[in-house]
């Protein structure tokens, strides 16, 4: 994160987002932020509304009520000055399938006065090596890093990434990651919905718990584990050892777990983070299933207000 | 695999603490030419997408030899070849404005296309620009190779008939890539692909273009008056092959025109959901 691009003002506002499809409610008073500089991760179980909020973000739907603002102006109304302003990488993709993945690419930065080099932004991606194939025959991680090219491409303030990851191996998913945090580091707000838990707990600034249309958590990584577990339920600490040899590393590895110990702790090495966070979404989404259980029987609107580890997260996200 | 590319335009602030100032706005490029790349990919997808090519050049092509051999669809008093000409090129304008526009805008909005292209800086309205001038630059290729086998197999278009023409053509591009938009915009992908290719076939074949409606029963003839086929039959049959101007099969063709532009602008929808 750029810790100067925190005094501009967000690049995205939503405050009591609301829309149903009939009678189902994918939006319920939704309240979320996301700032220039900063990896702001939507988090949720399928059917959470992340998809709906970017949706109404890129002006594809109009709320029911509540207000949108990105970038300062409402998606809904705003024209082609604006939207060359903002990067959407799609769920279902959005790629015209009869050209090649190349033409494709080359097609996407024509629509912006200063794109990115686009061989350079292939040869990144690794898109170079199908630049010649025909979008309907990629198969679905070739297609994932096209769309995520196309939704960069144009040097946007504010990128909108669906599941940017998804379908990816390893390897590219790791650039993927660099590329996302160079994005913040020169000041694009990225917004970035994942299941990804890796994803989060290694790129993101500020996580935004979904569930049923509404923030039920919000702040960085840490403060969500910590606001749900409670400080005393575990510490993490972040520690690089550099020079390091192999022969050592089991020993060190000793050392830190009798430390631990002597203190009467349990130690958990790589990926803890990822963990803790799986944990604690998991711990929401059942907390927030009971919670909407209870409305059903107790339609009384006092009943909104959240209850059990729910409460001290809802203050945040509010 | 290479360096990573940069990502802020060259001008905007620098990364790190010092970016205090806000970076430059990016910007899209002028409108012509994002309908200009626009129509470059749908010309491009239209023409190198071997079963589009069957429908635009290779079906037309087989009707224009086949009229032109088999004692069929004539008109007396004119030249086979002349009848042949117009049924043709109505079959190729019905073809690319319709049929492969339904089917390759249906599966634009099945693949979420039309969702991702409303928001870039093109827009729904250089999507649609870029899509009438790349079938407009497809019928530029249709007219100039099915024009040449005509002209081969005998044709001698007056230059009165050939400009007389061009207005004709506008209209029933529009009045068809309408109806292909259409059913693009409200019927599922797979009931577009089958009720598009069988709309085809009928209005070439049983529609009055293949054959004129005076060749029809009575019966059958006054509906193929009324339809946009018909009248298209009849009025490019009028421009190209000297046969009779019909007023009334204007106003037809005008008035699907009109209708099925406004049922678009009422009816389309861009997304599946």
């Amino acid at each position: 994160m750029v810790a100067a691009m925190t005094a501009l003002p967000p690049a995205l506002i939503t405050e009591d987002l609301r829309l149903a499809y009939g009678s189902q409610r994918a939006l319920d008073g939704l309240d979320l932020t996301a700032r220039p500089g900063q990896v702001t991760a939507l988090l949720g179980p399928n059917g959470a509304g992340k998809t709906t909020a970017i949706s109404c973000a890129t002006g594809l739907l109009r709320p029911d009520s509540g207000t949108v603002r990105v970038l300062g102006e409402d998606p809904a109304a705003a024209g082609p000055e604006h939207r060359a302003r903002v990067g959407v990488m799609i769920q279902d993709g959005g790629l015209t399938s009869g050209v090649p993945a190349m033409a494709l690419l080359r097609y996407g930065a024509s629509l912006y006065a200063e794109p990115v080099d686009v061989p350079e932004l292939a040869a990144y991606l690794g898109i170079d090596e199908f630049a010649g194939t025909l979008v309907r025959r990629l198969s679905g991680g070739q297609r994932q890093r096209l769309a995520l090219a196309l939704a960069v491409v144009g040097r946007p303030e504010l990128v909108f990434l669906d599941e940017p990851t998804a379908g990816m191996d390893p390897a590219i998913r790791q650039r993927v990651r660099t590329l996302v945090r160079s994005l913040a580091r020169t000041g694009t707000a990225v917004v970035l919905t994942t299941h990804l838990m890796d994803d989060v707990v290694g790129l993101a600034d500020e996580v935004h718990v979904l569930s049923r249309g509404r923030a039920v958590a919000s702040g960085t990584v840490a403060e969500v584990i910590e606001e749900h577990r409670g400080p005393e339920a575990s510490l993490s600490l972040t520690a690089r050892l550099d020079g390091i040899t192999p022969e050592s590393r089991d020993a060190v590895e000793a050392e830190l777990r009798a430390v631990a110990a002597r203190h009467g702790a349990r130690l958990e090495l790589g990926g803890a983070g990822a963990a803790d966070l799986e944990s604690v979404l998991l711990d929401l989404m059942r907390a927030d299933e009971d919670h909407g259980r209870d409305d059903t029987t107790e339609p009384d609107p006092v009943a909104e207000a959240p209850r059990g580890p729910l409460a001290r997260l809802r203050g945040r996200a509010r | 695999m290479t360096d990573m590319p940069s990502p802020a335009p060259s001008s905007s602030a620098a990364a790190g603490t010092e970016a205090q100032a806000p970076r430059r706005a990016a910007r899209p490029a002028s409108p012509s030419r994002r309908i200009l790349a626009h129509t470059r990919l749908e010309t491009r997808a239209l023409l190198t997408n071997g079963e589009q090519l069957m429908v635009a050049i290779a079906l037309p092509a087989m009707v224009l030899i086949g009229l032109r051999l088999l004692p069929v669809g004539r008109l007396e008093g004119i030249a086979p070849v002349d009848t042949a000409v117009a049924a043709t090129l109505a079959t190729a304008l019905v073809s690319t404005s319709f049929t492969s526009q339904a089917i390759q805008t249906g599966f634009d909005r099945r693949n979420g296309v039309l969702r991702w292209v409303a928001t870039t800086p093109l827009g729904r309205d250089g999507y649609l620009a870029g899509k009438v001038l790349a079938t407009l630059l497809v019928h530029v290729v249709q007219v100039g190779l099915l024009g040449a086998l005509g002209l081969a197999l005998g044709w001698r278009p007056s230059l009165l008939g050939v400009l007389a023409a061009v207005p004709v053509w506008a209209l029933g591009t529009l009045a068809f890539g309408s109806l292909g938009l259409l059913l693009a915009g409200r019927l599922r992908t797979e009931a577009v692909l089958a009720v598009s290719n069988l709309t085809f076939v009928l209005f070439v074949a049983v529609g009055g273009i293949a054959f004129p409606a005076a060749t029809y029963p009575r019966f059958w003839r006054g509906l193929v008056d009324l339809l946009p086929s018909g009248a298209l039959g009849e009025l490019l049959r009028a421009c190209l092959a000297h046969g009779p101007f019909s007023l009334g099969s204007a106003v037809v063709l005008l008035t699907w025109a009109v209708l099925g532009t406004l049922a678009v602008m009422r009816w389309f929808r861009w997304t599946d959901s």
